[in-house]
Parts: structure tokens; sequence; C-alpha cells
């Protein structure tokens, strides 16, 4: 499967966050992300620190290969909100976005901001659609696409395991609420 | 956290070969080394074909962390293996990895890539390198050698046992 090419901005800036291409000075924070059980348990994780590493890295590789990829949200004294970003390795369907959140930024909306704009961005870039694949379970994870507009529009097989497809309209992305 | 960085240029050219970042177009062609389980027996065994793009993504993003990698090498535009500087968080050190793709072995590709690779990082003030080598790899074992490298003797690399070769890190070869 091949997905068109998107360049998307390195930076994206919303009312509480700025997003960044993932970087060499995320690594720490990406890596204390990614070994939280909680936070990495759809992931495939929770991640060693050498495997935590390999999904730094295939973090940033994605932007090479892609021309776009994940952001570091961080709000404005610099923690780490959360990572989000679009994710289209070949075996996808169609163009992913994905977000996971640092466990302590849930709760204050920072996830439907940055979700919110980096599906904005990706549509103003010239995506022809685009999901979110979500584990039946992740009940969390389904609210959040719910809340800033996607419909539960079919459930597929995804690497032999089945997926919630949270399909995202354009138009849903223009409404003004910013609150969680 | 702090890890080891060391900037190499992104691009090398050799005799023969075109060292290039990774592109998304060359997955195909990196799929027939890495889903081959005999080419692979001595590089931790043959990858399925749904994880090669992951792969080249993290082949990729180590560039970004470190300022170096794996190059794709190439000849007349096509993907003939993979060879560069290659520091996973949980290795000793900087390691210099090169592997052919089978249609394009007995050539001395590696030999070309690998060396020209030993001497830009020796160029840039680098005075380690290693390659750890399974035992019975003998054609990398080969390579190994005409670089002039040094048996520095068996490493534990994870539960896999290797030779560590040391090489010469001259800029005058």
């Amino acid at each position: 499967m091949s997905h068109p090419a998107l360049t998307m901005p390195r930076t994206i800036s919303t009312p509480r966050l700025t997003l960044s291409q993932v970087g060499r000075d995320d690594t720490a924070d990406l890596m204390a992300l990614y070994s939280d059980r909680d936070t990495a348990r759809f992931l495939g994780g929770p991640f060693g620190e050498a495997e935590a590493f390999e999904v730094v890295a295939f973090l940033c590789g994605h932007w090479r290969l892609r021309g776009n990829g994940f952001y570091a949200a961080r709000t404005a004294n610099g923690a780490l909100a959360g990572v989000v970003g679009l994710l289209t390795p070949p075996l996808w369907p169609d163009m992913e976005l994905t977000y996971t959140l640092s466990p302590a930024s849930r709760g204050k909306g920072y996830a439907t901001e940055a979700v919110r704009a980096v599906g904005v961005a990706a549509f103003d870039a010239g995506a022809p659609r685009l999901v979110s694949y979500i584990d039946p379970h992740n009940a969390p994870s389904k609210a959040l696409a719910r809340r800033v507009g996607a419909r539960h529009a079919a459930t597929i097989l995804l690497r032999g395991l089945p997926v919630c497809v949270f399909r995202y309209a354009p138009a849903a992305f223009t409404a003004k609420e910013n609150a969680a | 956290m702090t890890f080891e960085t060391f900037d190499m240029p992104e691009r090398l050219g050799t005799a023969r070969l075109n060292l290039v970042q990774w592109r998304d177009n060359h997955a195909e062609e990196l799929a027939v080394l890495l889903t081959d389980a005999s080419a692979m027996r001595y590089m931790g065994g043959a990858c399925p074909p749904q994880k090669v793009w992951r792969w080249m993504a993290v082949m990729a993003g180590q560039w970004t962390l470190r300022g170096c990698g794996l190059y794709a090498v190439e000849h007349d535009g096509v993907l003939v293996g993979q060879a560069g500087l290659f520091h996973p968080l949980n290795w000793p050190e900087l390691e210099l990895a090169y592997a052919v793709l089978p249609a394009h072995q007995g050539r001395g590709y590696a030999t070309e890539a690998a060396g020209a690779i030993r001497d830009a990082a020796a160029a840039r003030g680098r005075r380690r390198l290693v390659s750890f080598i399974d035992p019975d790899n003998h054609p990398s074992l080969r390579v190994a050698e005409k670089l002039g490298a040094t048996r520095e003797g068996d490493f534990d690399l994870h539960g896999v046992p290797v030779i560590a070769h040391r090489h010469a890190m001259s800029i005058h070869h």
C-alpha cells in the first residue's frame, strides 16, 4: 500500500501547546513515556530502555521516509504533554492520526487540542482521508477520537488483530470549541 | 540522558557505489535481504516482511538521534546492501556494520562501502570502530581482514557469541 506523499509542517502551534517534529532533544522524555506501563499498554509495551530508544528512532525515521510523522506536544513551560502525529506504514489502509498522552497531562484537554491541530494540518496538506485505528478495549482513546469529531466507521483486522476504525471528516475540525 | 553522537555526511560516494539515506522506495529491495533466512542467519535471523519498513525507519531515525547510521548502498541506482555506523542503545560502542544482498555478493561491495565509511569516520576524528562478526560468517570475516582490522577476541553481544574486529583508524589506506 503506498500512501500519497504528504509534507507536513515541522512545527504547529495551538493556544496552549507547541508541537514540534520529534528529534534528538526529545529522547529522554519520549523514552520515559514509552517505558510507562499504562501509557505503553496498547503500543506493544511497556518497553525496556533499548527498545524505547528504538521506538524514538522509529518516530524520527518516519519523518525521513515520509516527510510527515510525529510531534512532541509541549506546554509553555516545556513539559511534554504527549506525542501526536501521523503514522503511515505501507501496511496501513489509510493514514493514521495517532496520539499518546503523558500521564501527568491527562484531564486538561491537551490531547484534544493537539489532535485537532494535527488533523487540520493534515487535511490542509492534502491528506485524502484520516483515521485512527483504536484497540476495541481502549475506551479513553475512542472518547478522544469522538471529541475531535471522528465516527466509528468499521472494525478491521490490522496485523491480525481487530481494531476500530475511527474516521475523521475535515468539517469536524472546524468546530470552535477547545474544551475537553 | 546522554548518548553518543557522531556526525557523518548524509551521502558518500565510492568508485562504484553511492551510499545514501533511506527512502520509502528502498523497502522492496531491502526486503529481499531482510526476509532471506539464509542471508540473515548471522544477523539475528530473517525479518518478517511486515517489519521491513519499520526497520528502515529505525535505521533512518538513528541518523537523527546520533548523527550517523546505516546507509542504503546503491550501485547504478539499485540497492545492493546496507552499511554504516550502527549503535543501538545497548551496544557497547559504535559498530561498522555491512551486509550485501545475496544477488550482489562476491563483487567486493562490502569492502568498498565499509572502507569508505571507516575512512570518512577517521577523517572526522573517529579513533575507535569495531565490527562484531559471527565466528561462522566467513564472508564477513574476510571483509574485516581485507579492511586491515585486527581480531580483538571473543565477545558476548547480548547472548550472541561474536568476534570483535578492531578497525585501523588511519586516514592513509
